[in-house]
């Protein structure tokens, strides 16, 4: 068995070993799109260690709540009633999946044409493009309820919403948190590419600005924060899943 | 009401026609565009143009040609950044796969990279490489390469154990190891990855060719955005989607073949 | 196992290669040796603007023939993709605004400037840019401007720069206005929506706006940086060292060719749709700018004053006389 912090080790060495080449092999470097690592270290924590975390951090992480949270209530709530309804499912079918693997991004210069450069328009492209795998992924886990579980509530002459909210939902929610998760990895590239195209604030935008300007050090530094950000996400999205699934994980065992 | 997980709406004799999805799904398409191109010719959806507006756009750029060029500038950067992610992915997941150490040295780092939008390298490669096509086909490659890699691993992994020390204790050699035990066994993951892959190429070529730009269907959105063509924007986004379509049916009716005979205990990641 | 599964997947494979090898891509770079001869095949970088014209005089007059060179034209979106062309030899040269120019090299990229092209005007008549504003809005004037939405093209940009100076100029502190960055062919509807109450908008979307019934309330160019150079020719500092006799040449005809554009605004007229998309009317109709291939290092210690005080760039060590290129210098 191997013990606890020891679990950690092994897993860290490599990215520990990738940072130090990276620090050494960077340090004297001259080239202007490869500043040394300690040069883009220092603007990172001049930048982002936290002055400009409320304006720019702030305003991207809006977008991702605000536009995975719509996806989330609006998908699942769909996804339920096109679950149950199995013929509606089945018919609107070719049109949901046309529209899930319509590319978003492609959908960003309409939306800048309809709604314009600020936020309405960066949500509304998140939800454009985040709503589709939860959607998709809740009617699957619906409609793959066990007969049992079916037979039981009808002959119990449970009430439709106990039914939904106590039997279905749960009932379908690791499909539906496999969907999250997708949703969640659309929703930072959504973010990302929405403010590379039009906006005045947030992480892409302050990258693009650097790029613009040949701030090289504060470009890297930003996008340092990017990655950050969206690894740390998907760890919180991780853990909720966990404890939420925990009943689901036991049951069967 | 629930339905039942078993429903399947192909037509039982009993049930009447309009009930069977091959008449149910075109319906729903038709009353769609129906309902779009009332709401458009009534003014009722502002810029929006009409679903025969777009038709026409459609028939345009491919009569006259123009729809060629950008259509080849994406097909061939994504064909090659898939290629070139296939490749990569496979001979190094293989031994990370492989080998436990190796595993569990890497598996954190792969996790992490995974995570990270190829789009935030964008203002990078273009510094260094400038906005043309090579740029695509690295970020493109970039972001499709972790789902070939964590897919090999997953079909290396997977080796049954008995059968790699029977092939130890009757010294089979290396190279036919790998062909007769870790490529089959692999291979349906492997074309999972590639499912994956082909899709994420798609995806990320065409995001590049329109926040960069550089060129390819996505330059010709923007393009037709900022001239005023809009239903030749339009015409150009559903083209998108129907690529997206295609890649995803093909790649994914490949992979199905791929895993018909594979037992269905397999770990699908998603 | 059957064989169905290695098939399909050898099939896809197979697919994806026949798409590749049926196209091709990339484009034609410049041939460049360094070591050994100098280039005489240049594949020069211009946004297609009325300003560019001057490259294609040259053409067609055959000074780049004269002094010996192949010039090749290649049009470029933005100074943030000349530059990686420059630097990566794609192209030997490009047109570029002096202000991106300028921010590059205080920043350490080895470019240099080999020649001017021409310059702000200092005549509103001859300006085809402008600030528009809305008829009816409480904005008259540069003045009224505290506190309000102005639209440019690029943030950091020359238009902002200029747009800027006219303010301070008014006594309107820069700080109480909001610069965002909109696309010229979206300016005149997010005008009319009232998204920004003014616009610094160009030619031809200078025109649509007058049409729209726009106010002309300033022309930051002419008012801000009138007579100070408006596009320059860059080359990188590898290439001028390894072919300096070339970028004289080069030089040279862009000189004789400003000559001649000054002199035949019509022969002007005429290359203008060899490069740009403009309407024949908009075309016999547009103004024609002042070339003027000087440079010197003032022009460039008067940009860089104006960008550390506004902010663009900090200036304090940088040093103009490095940004010049000249062919007895390094």
């Amino acid at each position: 068995m191997i013990s606890r912090p020891t679990r950690f080790v092994v897993p860290a060495l490599l990215p520990i070993l990738l940072v130090a080449i990276w620090w050494f092999a960077s340090t004297g470097s001259t080239s202007i799109f490869f500043p040394p690592l300690s040069e883009i270290l220092e603007r990172f924590s001049e930048l982002w260690l936290f002055t400009l975390v409320p304006e720019h951090v702030v305003p991207s992480l809006q977008s991702i709540f605000l536009g995975l949270g719509i996806s989330i209530v609006l998908g699942i709530s769909l996804g339920v009633l096109l679950g149950l309804n199995g013929y509606v499912a089945t018919a609107l079918n070719p049109v949901l999946q046309f529209l899930r693997y319509l590319p978003a991004v492609a959908l960003l210069p309409l939306a800048i044409q309809l709604i314009g450069i600020g936020q309405d328009m960066r949500v509304t492209i998140i939800v454009l493009g985040a709503l589709w795998p939860i959607l998709l992924n809740t009617i699957d886990g619906v409609r793959s309820i066990p007969p049992s579980l079916v037979d039981v509530a009808r002959s119990n002459r449970v009430r439709t919403v106990d039914w939904v909210f106590r039997i279905v939902i749960p009932s379908a929610s690791p499909q539906i948190f496999a969907g999250v998760r997708a949703s969640l990895a659309v929703s930072v590239i959504l973010m990302f590419a929405s403010e590379l195209l039009g906006a005045s604030r947030g992480i892409g935008y302050f990258i693009l600005e650097a790029q613009r300007q040949f701030s090289l050090p504060e470009m890297w530094s930003g996008m340092i924060v990017l990655g950050i950000i969206g690894y740390a996400l998907n760890v919180a999205l991780m853990v909720i899943e966990h404890y939420a699934l925990a009943w689901h994980r036991k049951s069967r065992a | 009401m629930a339905s039942s997980p078993t429903t399947v709406l192909a037509r039982p004799v009993s049930a009447p026609l309009w009930k069977s999805a091959r008449v149910a799904q075109p319906a729903v398409i038709i009353a769609l565009l129906l309902l779009w191109q009332l709401a458009a010719s009534i003014g009722g959806l502002g810029a929006v143009p009409t679903p025969i507006d777009v038709a026409g756009a459609l028939i345009t750029i491919v009569a006259e040609g123009t729809i060629w060029e950008p259509l080849t500038t994406t097909l061939s950067s994504w064909a090659t950044s898939l290629m070139l992610a296939i490749v990569v992915g496979v001979v190094v997941g293989f031994p990370l796969g492989a080998s436990r150490l190796a595993y569990r040295l890497t598996v954190f780092t792969l996790d992490f990279m995974r995570t990270i939008p190829a789009l935030v390298l964008v203002p990078l490669v273009v510094l260094i490489y400038g906005s043309g096509v090579e740029s695509t086909i690295l970020l493109s490659f970039v972001a499709a390469v972790w789902a070939v890699i964590m897919q090999t691993i997953y079909g290396a992994r997977d080796v049954d154990p008995v059968a790699r020390d029977t092939f130890k204790s009757f010294q089979v050699g290396r190279g036919d190891t790998v062909k007769l035990l870790f490529l089959p066994t692999a291979l349906p993951y492997i074309a999972t990855g590639i499912r994956l892959s082909a899709a994420i190429c798609l995806l990320v070529t065409i995001s590049a060719q329109i926040v960069i730009p550089a060129g390819g269907l996505g330059e010709q959105i923007l393009i037709t955005q900022l001239g005023g063509a809009i239903a030749e924007m339009y015409a150009y986004i559903i083209l998108c989607g129907i690529l997206g379509v295609c890649v995803n049916a093909s790649f994914g009716w490949l992979e199905a073949k791929a895993l018909a005979w594979h037992p269905s205990h397999r770990k699908v990641a998603p | 196992m059957k064989l169905g599964s290695t098939t399909a997947v050898l099939a896809a494979a197979t697919t994806a290669v026949l798409v590749l090898a049926g196209c091709s891509g990339g484009n034609g770079a410049g041939g460049s040796a360094y070591g050994g001869g100098e280039v005489t095949d240049l594949s020069v970088g211009i946004t297609p603007i009325a300003n560019a014209a001057n490259l294609y005089i040259a053409i067609q007059q055959g000074y780049f023939a004269e002094e010996g060179l192949n010039v090749t034209p290649e049009v470029i979106q933005t100074a943030s993709t000349a530059i990686p062309s420059l630097l990566n030899d794609e192209l030997q040269l490009a047109l570029m605004t002096s202000v991106p120019v300028v921010t590059a090299a205080s920043k350490g990229l080895p470019i240099r400037v080999v020649s001017g092209n021409d310059r702000y005007p200092v005549d509103g008549a001859t300006d085809t840019t402008a600030l528009v504003v809305t008829p009816g809005s409480n904005t008259k004037s540069v003045a009224d401007l505290a506190g309000k939405t102005i639209a440019v093209v690029g943030l950091k940009s020359a238009p902002e720069l200029a747009l800027r100076v006219v303010l301070e100029t008014a006594d309107v502190d820069p700080s109480t206005v909001k610069i965002v960055e909109i696309s010229y062919p979206d300016m005149v509807s997010a005008l009319q929506s009232n998204r920004v109450d003014g616009a610094f908008v160009v030619d031809p979307f200078l025109s649509q706006a007058r049409a729209a019934g726009l106010e002309v309330i300033s022309q930051p160019f002419t008012d801000g940086l009138g007579g100070m150079n408006a596009l320059l020719w860059v080359a990188n500092n590898a290439f001028l060292q390894s072919n300096p006799t070339t970028a004289g040449k080069f030089a040279t005809a862009i000189e004789k060719a400003e000559e001649y554009a000054n002199q035949n605004p019509e022969a002007v007229r005429a290359v203008l749709p060899q490069f740009t998309s403009l309407s024949a009317e908009t075309i016999a109709n547009s103004v024609i700018p002042q070339y003027d291939a000087s440079i010197d290092t003032e022009d460039i210690q008067a940009y860089v004053d104006l960008m550390t005080r506004e902010q663009f760039i900090e200036g304090n060590d940088y040093d103009p006389a490095t940004l010049i290129w000249s062919e007895n210098g390094e």
